[in-house]
């Protein structure tokens, strides 16, 4: 592509936007959104609640060795769990409105609440870290496969997306492991050893989960921004913008990529809302002692209370963040109006 | 092994296995490595620290590490010997234990341990509102089953707690009345969950809102709130990932001072990566994975510990075809069991054909269940139920387990080779499993199992009870409740073997249970952990008399 050469009347063509009365509509809107969250989260508690209590087995039942019948009635009377079950929702409900979210039946003696708080940060640090990762090198990635459609940088570019996108997770952890940890480590005639774990968390102990976590996102958002991109690109006012010869990096940044990133921010909101509560593989075979392993093993436990309060603040965390992603979109998208 | 419940083994011979680390020879010249600390892998979070609550062996390993009970078993397993307590005296009646306790012992705040804090242990232990998993196995001392199954909301739960028949004479002095004797009393005292408990510390910490205690759960906070009078302390509680214990400097009890200072417990769910990090020189001694039997089969590092584990299929006695006993004898001839333990364990276990397991007092082979082809189809024959009205009888377990599902297929290709019928497997998760065989909605299945709390034929014959918890078959017998009930009350061993031997034979021939096969746990160990003693009843290595292991330098 030819680069156009040539001073850009900056500004002179750009409409001037009305923006009286926009704070107000935003406001309401995201107030009404915020309104709408309630009846979503209710349906979710209560499909929670009656889906994990519905399932075979109660949170003292075990395969091995069984608790004497008198002790599994002392634990139902200690936790509630004796009531009738429409009691105990009411119960639940009313306990929820407190933020109270109750006693994991698997830690006695230590809240949801405080289970989750111990183990969110970790999952967290390591989300966050893997979303600016994918969102730094698979948008990278797909620009620049697009700009350089049909080159080699371009092929290595599909080739990884396509590679990233058909293998899945714990495969790439423990190709991981081989490669970085236990060949470097023998390779370094045994000097060197990066971390297979998830503690304690520091960036060295990030790298291979980090990775592993990233991996197939990248490879989405890689091939996501390249179709975008490539569409931009065709688009009449990018012509234009060539065609009043602006500079490639300004019609690439101001024009192309700001046009091409949109369907990219509509699934960055789930993507981090999928990162900061945790994949359990990862978690697993990185030993991380985040929420998505805690998650999973409520679930076998059928610790109930832990069961309902991860499962609501995911419910909690996507519904924001799909609201985060709508108010941005005003602000990239300028045909985007909040009604 | 999917079964999770607490371990204990004995020791084939009945003598207590001493290895003297994996490399052999003398520890006496070694030069010791200048950080003493040992480091393992629970698997699995402990639920809680607080004693009194746990009841897994990943719970154990800390509680036994960080509590002393009234006595442990003694490294030959024939008996008891002391821990908390130097000594103990049972009277004429055969009803009243009174436990001298070692002078001089203090807790890890520094105060000393008194008769008191056991009298409060037991009494919370006992206590319905506490919920303790571990109450029932202390039924036998005065009004404890009682005062355990009062309403936890009742009024009086107080004053009934003062009239179990637990007494502290003096401050060095702990006395428990019994109902009635109970030759094995001596051996329920060796239980960590028994361990002494400080009133003030555990009223300092307070309870949540469900009413638990609070000063044993797994945080950080550990480290200051976890105040015991074992060999080690909690220091570090990092959630999901590890626990570290230090040398306890105030313990002054019967124990030597051990000479690993440091243990870092770690929570890895994933026995693979468990192993990995094993290799990566991460951990000092972990458990084989199955996979990897053949290739550590010859390894310098192999660690065997026959355990004190007995697996079985349960049948439900009560629904037809298994209501006929004919049929489950049948089918208990027909499973080859040493073809069992070669291919499918790899060797990883005994063949079993009772009740109780190889190495225990009770052990009698001759009693138990064999295959026999021809037998399985002559007792089918006799039994009126003909094979092809056995098509599609269910076989329930846990399709989750590649051990319990590699289970089911043995068992269903031996029922079909041997005797011609064909089994449906009815695979579901673990919990679902558990659900069903309790409430008996299913027609056979498993495995479960059993592992000796310690190594009295009471901790195993009382699983079959009528009514039991445990009981899974629903099995309802006079003869052995009786014979049972009395070789538990007798105190005499020449009685209780008679008596046991009636329970056995007739749980064997009534078979409502098919064994299968008793367990040994595979371990590597780093050939520089030295002086390693492990009894088979331990959970994890070392776990009865830790002050010997050392670290050589490496």
């Amino acid at each position: 592509m030819a680069l156009a050469k040539g001073a850009p009347l900056r500004g002179a063509l750009l409409p001037l936007r009305k923006r009286t009365g926009r704070g107000w509509t935003l406001s309401v809107y995201v107030l009404r959104r915020l309104l709408w969250m309630i009846p979503v989260l209710l349906f979710v508690i209560f499909i929670t609640f009656f889906l994990a209590h519905i399932a075979p087995g109660s949170p003292w039942d075990k395969e091995g060795r069984q608790l004497s019948p008198e002790t599994i009635k002392q634990l139902n009377i200690k936790y509630g769990l004796d009531k009738p079950i429409w009691t105990q929702f009411a119960i639940y409900l009313w306990n929820v409105l407190h933020f109270d979210f109750g006693n994991s039946l698997q830690h006695p003696g230590q809240s949801v609440n405080s289970l989750i708080l111990e183990s969110w940060p970790y999952t967290f640090n390591l989300g966050a870290v893997s979303f600016l990762v994918i969102l730094v090198v698979g948008v990278s990635l797909g620009v620049v496969a697009a700009l350089r459609q049909n080159t080699f940088i371009d092929y290595v570019a599909v080739g990884i997306a396509t590679i990233g996108a058909s293998v899945p997770n714990f495969v790439v952890g423990i190709v991981l492991i081989i490669i970085l940890s236990n060949f470097l480590y023998s390779f370094t005639n045994q000097s060197f050893f990066l971390p297979t774990g998830g503690y304690p968390q520091d960036l060295l102990h990030m790298i291979m989960p980090v990775a592993t976590l990233s991996f197939l996102p990248i490879a989405f958002l890689a091939r996501l921004t390249r179709s975008s991109t490539l569409d931009s690109m065709r688009q009449d006012f990018v012509r234009t913008a060539w065609a009043k010869g602006l500079r490639e990096r300004v019609v690439v940044i101001r024009h192309i990529l700001k046009n091409s990133l949109i369907p990219v921010v509509t699934v960055a909101g789930p993507l981090l809302a999928a990162l900061i509560t945790g994949s359990v593989i990862v978690e697993t075979v990185f030993t991380v002692p985040g929420i998505g392993r805690s998650y999973v093993q409520s679930i076998e436990a059928r610790d109930y209370p832990m069961i309902l309060g991860t499962t609501v603040l995911y419910a909690g965390l996507v519904a924001l963040l799909n609201l985060i992603v709508d108010v941005a979109y005003v602000f990239i998208d300028p045909r985007v109006r909040l009604e | 092994m999917q079964l999770g419940f607490r371990i204990r083994a004995i020791a084939l011979a009945a003598a207590a296995l001493w290895v003297v680390a994996a490399c052999g020879g003398s520890t006496g010249g070694t030069a010791l490595a200048s950080t003493q600390e040992l480091r393992f892998n629970l698997g699995t979070e402990p639920g809680t620290l607080d004693p009194g609550l746990q009841q897994w062996n990943y719970e154990g390993a800390v509680g036994i590490r960080t509590f002393e009970g009234l006595l442990k078993p003694s490294k030959d397993l024939k008996d008891v010997a002391p821990a908390a307590a130097d000594s103990y005296t049972i009277d004429s009646t055969g009803t009243v234990y009174t436990f001298k306790l070692h002078p001089g012992a203090k807790w890890s705040d520094g105060q000393p341990v008194k008769a008191a804090d056991f009298v409060y242990a037991y009494q919370r232990l006992l206590d319905p509102r506490v919920a303790a998993s571990y109450a029932s196995y202390y039924y036998a001392i005065k009004n404890a089953a009682t005062v355990n199954s009062m309403d936890p909301k009742a009024p009086g739960i107080d004053a009934a707690i003062q009239t179990l028949g637990l007494k502290a004479v003096d401050d060095n002095t702990f006395q428990i009345t019994l109902e009635a004797p109970a030759g094995y009393f001596k051996w329920v005292a060796t239980l960590w969950t028994g361990a002494p408990v400080r009133k003030d510390i555990v009223e300092k910490y307070g309870k949540d809102s469900s009413g638990v205690d609070k000063w044993g759960i797994v945080a950080p906070s550990a480290a200051q709130s976890l105040v015991g009078n074992g060999q080690y302390k909690v220091s570090e509680v990092v959630p999901k990932d590890h626990i570290t214990l230090v040398v306890n400097p105030n313990y002054s009890g019967s124990a030597p001072k051990p000479t690993i200072t440091k243990i870092t417990m770690y929570e890895i769910d994933d026995e693979t990566v468990a192993y990995a990090k094993y290799k990566s020189g991460e951990l000092d001694f972990v458990a084989v994975p199955v996979a990897d039997t053949d290739a550590v089969r010859s390894s310098a590092e192999l660690l065997t510990n026959p355990e004190l584990t007995v697996f079985w299929v349960d049948i439900n006695v009560k629904a037809a075809p298994f209501d006929n006993v004919k049929v489950r004898q049948a089918f208990a001839a027909a499973i080859d069991r040493d073809s069992f333990v070669k291919n499918v364990l790899h060797g990883r276990g005994l063949s079993a054909g009772t009740l109780i397991p190889k190495g225990m007092r009770n052990y009698r082979p001759d009693l138990g269940q064999k295959f026999d082809a021809s037998a399985a189809k002559a007792l089918l024959a006799s039994s009126g139920v003909s094979a092809s009205s056995l098509n599609g009888t269910k076989y329930l377990y846990n399709s989750n387990s590649p051990t319990n599902k590699t289970i089911a297929e043995f068992v269903q290709a031996q029922l079909k080779t041997n005797l011609g019928v064909d089994i449906v497997l009815d695979g579901t998760d673990s919990k679902t499993v558990g659900s069903r065989l309790r409430h008996q909605q299913y027609q056979f299945g498993g495995p479960s199992g059993w592992g000796a709390d310690y190594p009295d034929s009471q901790d195993w014959f009382d699983v079959m009870m009528t009514g039991a918890g445990n009981n899974f078959s629903a099995y309802a017998s006079t003869t052995y409740d009786n014979a049972t009930t009395q070789g538990d009350a007798a105190s005499d061993n020449a009685k209780r073997d008679a008596l046991y031997e009636t329970a056995e034979k007739t749980l064997v021939g009534d078979a409502p249970l098919i064994f299968l096969y008793q367990r040994t746990s595979w371990w590597l160990v780093k050939p520089y952990v030295k002086g390693l003693q492990v009894t088979p009843i331990d959970y994890f290595l070392g776990d009865f008399y830790a002050s010997s292991v050392q670290i050589a330098q490496h």
